[in-house]
């Protein structure tokens, strides 16, 4: 293969959306090539709980959460390897009437827009549950939730890609993207690439990215904490969620997943440094995991951390995705900011390279309500404001 | 409790002790915070008065250090059962007590003296049942008097391991044989050596210890199989290369109810990771650690590094180091230099004792084919059952950092989070990039450091105040 011929597409981000999208135009016959600045799938898409599930994903995304979500299941269709799915049930969980009441209001949205699910009682959802609270007095319940083992995905693209041939350079920031003959160019430390189309799936990068163009994205960045425990006896199946607080699993070895914490943190750089450092930020998250734990399952008070991290999450001003061309650059695509992007990443990945193949796609992916033009010029996500969820 | 104390020490070994015992010295009070029982640390570990005689070959001086501390009761507030499971660049400190409270500390100065950790080189059987590290059987003797049943194998390189040997031997254990990597010193090796002539003299008791009562040392030799049915009841010995590298040659299988495994020792660098201090290379100090300037301290400010935990230096070094941190952070917080002149001496003593050291290190440090034993259904990863194809098999499908092979592979990331197993895998990262163990890169620390309750972890001070 020629070195100086120009790629087809260059895809900057290597999450899963990047790597879906790499690996479906590959397979639709484009010569592809891959930059990731650190490793594959080693930011937000390595780092979420791996919770697929329909109970906090906005409702104008439940269509394609579905998908997403099947696609993860049937990954050694797709993927040719297991990605380590598991069919739970999925619980949102309210210790008050008033809360219930709130989750009863967003999941009628969710279940408009196809999920199915049903809001229950406390005792309903200990039998569903029994490690569960007394204190808990509702719930929604979703019969379809599940996860995927996110943390080890990023070696399952290595090798399909390599298989489809996707040129992958990992370790690698671009530098920047110029227009270049026949169509643009991607500068590196070490060198240069020319693509006809360029797709830019940084995530929370995207805002720094977008600025190579002129483009203003005002993107909000939230630190989002995992916390994980040693090897606990089987205490529960299905996957808990509290409100704004935690969402908590148990996996097969006794491992308990917690991802959350108290408060909201977030980062004007996602660039500035090791937020594992800043000793308020974890102390509140890991803090307010491990009493919420507690508080949703008694039982785990006796368990121990072992391990947290965080990882980052971008929201839009509108909080819905961006999807679609760069306002006012030819060739270049964005697909950023899902916040449910590990679970609906693959079908992401499949649409967007539907449609830059010139394929029918299996569901609208260029959508107005996703058209990153829309954010140009609005206020910033309000960090400050009432958690948002719906 | 009192939190007011401006200088926390971490670790009551002989460095951090020392640290402790010199700024009472110049009426500076501390905290000295251990997991242990008793200080001493590693090297000075001690069990209960009732056990009986001393272990052969222990030194009076640990006695001495526990005694002085005891003294300056008054100035050092020694703290037993506390474990250090956070700490953060602006010197806030976790300490997980007894295993089961969290409390926050914010001292104005912290001297991190934590020690060493053993390298451990996994082959095939490694994590058999009777299968020990050199320092966990000798913190076996030194506390318990446990002597093993049975032949007792022991394998590795450096000091230590005639060290234990000579120790058990003279505890009526069997010993069966010693395997040592590394062949005799060379004349130059043990010119080097005379530098330092009292801690030859004991290199060489160990040496006499064995031979006296007819040991067996298997020299240029390593262990590369431990064999059982389900416990260990066989090791096989083969010949290795000036790099630790299986040859042809003659095997040997021997009887090894119990196998002692241990290839010297590297820095524990945990705490100055998760400070964020910088970390360099040094093969002759036994791999990472904390870069320190002249006076101990470390890239973060007012974060100061004694003993092994900033290169493996031995316990005349760690005595030296612990007296100089002493002597920087007396000036730094303002309370004079009453300890110059003693930090002068203890610099004098250092330059010889480098040099030993790296005679030391020459001889017998750890060398690139370390894990030429393993296969690729060795476990390396004992806590998450990770073997090394699975992690050869990660660097082959493009992944050559540390931290993304962790992730993907769950090695190192376990209940000892890599205490364990992290120079095996950055021996194999080396080995299947391509690259010198320097470039293999060093693995991220996170808080907790050990496993904490939830329920301790509940009770965190989230508006931290702590002064």
């Amino acid at each position: 293969m020629n070195a100086s011929q120009p790629y087809d597409a260059a895809i900057i981000g290597g999450g899963v959306i990047g790597c879906a999208t790499a690996l479906n135009l590959a397979r639709g016959g484009m010569r592809v090539v891959l930059f990731e600045s650190d490793g594959l799938c080693r930011a937000a898409s390595g780092r979420n709980a791996g919770t697929l599930t329909m109970l906090y994903t906005r409702a104008t995304l439940i269509p394609y959460a579905i998908r997403g979500r099947e696609m993860w299941r049937d990954a050694k269709e797709w993927l040719g390897r297991d990605a380590g799915f598991h069919h739970r049930h999925g619980l949102e969980l309210a210790f008050s009437e008033e809360v219930a009441e709130e989750l009863a209001v967003q999941h009628r949205l969710r279940s408009e827009a196809g999920a199915a699910i049903e809001m229950i009682g406390g005792n309903r959802a200990r039998e569903i549950e029994p490690a569960l609270s007394e204190d808990i007095v509702g719930a929604a319940y979703s019969e379809i939730d599940g996860y995927a083992k996110s943390y080890g995905i990023g070696i399952l693209f290595h090798a399909a890609l390599r298989d489809a041939g996707v040129t992958v350079h990992d370790g690698t920031p671009v530098l920047g993207v110029e227009p270049g003959p026949g169509g643009h160019v991607v500068r590196w430390a070490a060198g240069e690439a020319a693509a006809r189309l360029v797709v830019m799936t940084s995530n929370v990068w995207i805002g720094k990215m977008a600025a190579w163009f002129g483009v203003h994205f005002p993107i909000a960045i939230r630190v989002n904490q995992g916390t994980i425990s040693e090897r606990i006896r089987p205490l529960f199946k299905s996957i808990l969620r509290v409100p704004n607080e935690l969402s908590l699993k148990q996996f097969e070895d006794g491992t308990v997943l917690m991802g959350g914490g108290r408060g909201e943190h977030w980062v004007e750089d996602a660039d500035q440094g090791d937020v594992q450092q800043d000793i308020n930020i974890i102390n509140s998250k890991m803090a307010g995991a491990a009493e919420c734990a507690q508080r949703v399952v008694p039982a785990l008070r006796e368990g121990r951390v072992v391990r947290t991290w965080t990882g980052y999450e971008g929201f839009t001003p509108d909080n819905q995705p961006l999807i679609g061309p760069m306002p006012g650059v030819e060739g270049v695509y964005v697909a950023a900011c899902l916040r449910s992007g590990f679970t609906i990443g693959p079908f992401a990945g499949q649409l967007l390279a539907d449609q830059l193949l010139g394929r029918e796609p299996e569901m609208p992916v260029f959508a107005s309500e996703f058209d990153p033009a829309r954010v140009v010029g609005m206020e910033p996500y309000d960090t400050e404001g009432p958690s948002q969820v719906a | 409790m009192n939190t007011a104390a401006p200088v926390v020490i971490v670790g009551a070994g002989p460095a951090g002790a020392t640290a402790a015992l010199s700024l009472a010295e110049a009426g500076i009070s501390s905290v000295l915070l251990d997991d242990n029982g008793a200080a001493g640390g590693q090297v000075w570990r001690t069990g209960a008065a009732d056990l009986g005689p001393p272990l052969a070959y222990t030194d009076a001086r640990g006695d001495e250090l526990r005694r002085d501390l005891k003294r300056h009761g008054d100035l050092i507030d020694h703290r037993t059962g506390h474990e250090v499971v956070g700490l953060f660049p602006d010197l806030r400190l976790w300490v997980l007590e007894g295993g089961e409270t969290v409390t926050s500390l914010h001292p104005k100065a912290i001297v991190v003296a934590t020690g060493a950790l053993e390298v451990f080189a996994p082959v095939p059987g490694w994590t058999r049942p009777g299968v020990y590290g050199l320092g966990g059987l000798q913190a076996l003797m030194k506390t318990s008097r446990v002597v093993p049943d049975g032949p007792v194998v022991l394998g590795g390189a450096g000091p230590l391991l005639r060290l234990v040997a000579a120790q058990l031997a003279s505890f009526g254990a069997e010993i069966a044989a010693v395997v040592d990597a590394a062949p005799w010193p060379s004349s130059g090796q043990v010119l080097r050596l005379a530098s330092q002539p009292g801690l030859l003299a004991k290199g060489l008791a160990f040496e006499w210890g064995l031979l006296r009562r007819g040991i067996p040392v298997h020299r240029g030799s390593a262990i590369v199989e431990v064999a059982g049915d389900e416990e260990a009841d066989s090791v096989l010995v083969a010949p290795v290369d000036e790099n630790w590298r299986p040859v042809d040659g003659p095997r040997r299988r021997l009887e090894a109810r119990v196998v002692g495994l241990g290839y010297g020792v590297r820095s524990n660098v945990e705490l100055t990771r998760l400070a964020g201090c910088e970390h360099t290379f040094s093969a002759s100090r036994g791999g990472w650690h904390a870069t320190r300037n002249r006076d101990m301290e470390t890239t973060v400010e007012n974060l100061f590094l004694a003993g092994d935990g900033g290169g493996i230096g031995g316990v005349e070094v760690a005595l030296a180091e612990g007296v100089i941190a002493a002597a920087s952070v007396s000036e730094r917080l303002g309370q004079g230099d009453r300890l110059k002149t003693k930090a002068a001496k203890a610099r004098g003593r250092m330059v010889d004792l480098v040099r030993f050291q790296d005679a030391l290190a020459d001889w017998s440090g750890v060398r690139p084919g370390i894990l030429a034993g393993s296969t690729e259904d060795t476990i390396i990863c004992r806590c998450e059952d990770v073997t090394r194809g699975e992690i050869a098999a990660a660097v082959a499908a493009g992944y050559t950092d540390i931290g993304p092979v962790k992730m993907n592979t769950r090695a190192g990331m376990g209940l000892c989070q890599g205490r364990t197993c992290t120079p095996a895998l950055q021996a194999i990262m080396a080995s299947e990039t391509g690259r010198p163990l320097a470039e293999a890169g060093l693995p991220t620390s996170r808080a907790p450091l050990r496993p904490v309750p939830l329920k301790a972890l509940a009770q965190l001070p989230l508006d931290e105040a702590v002064e």
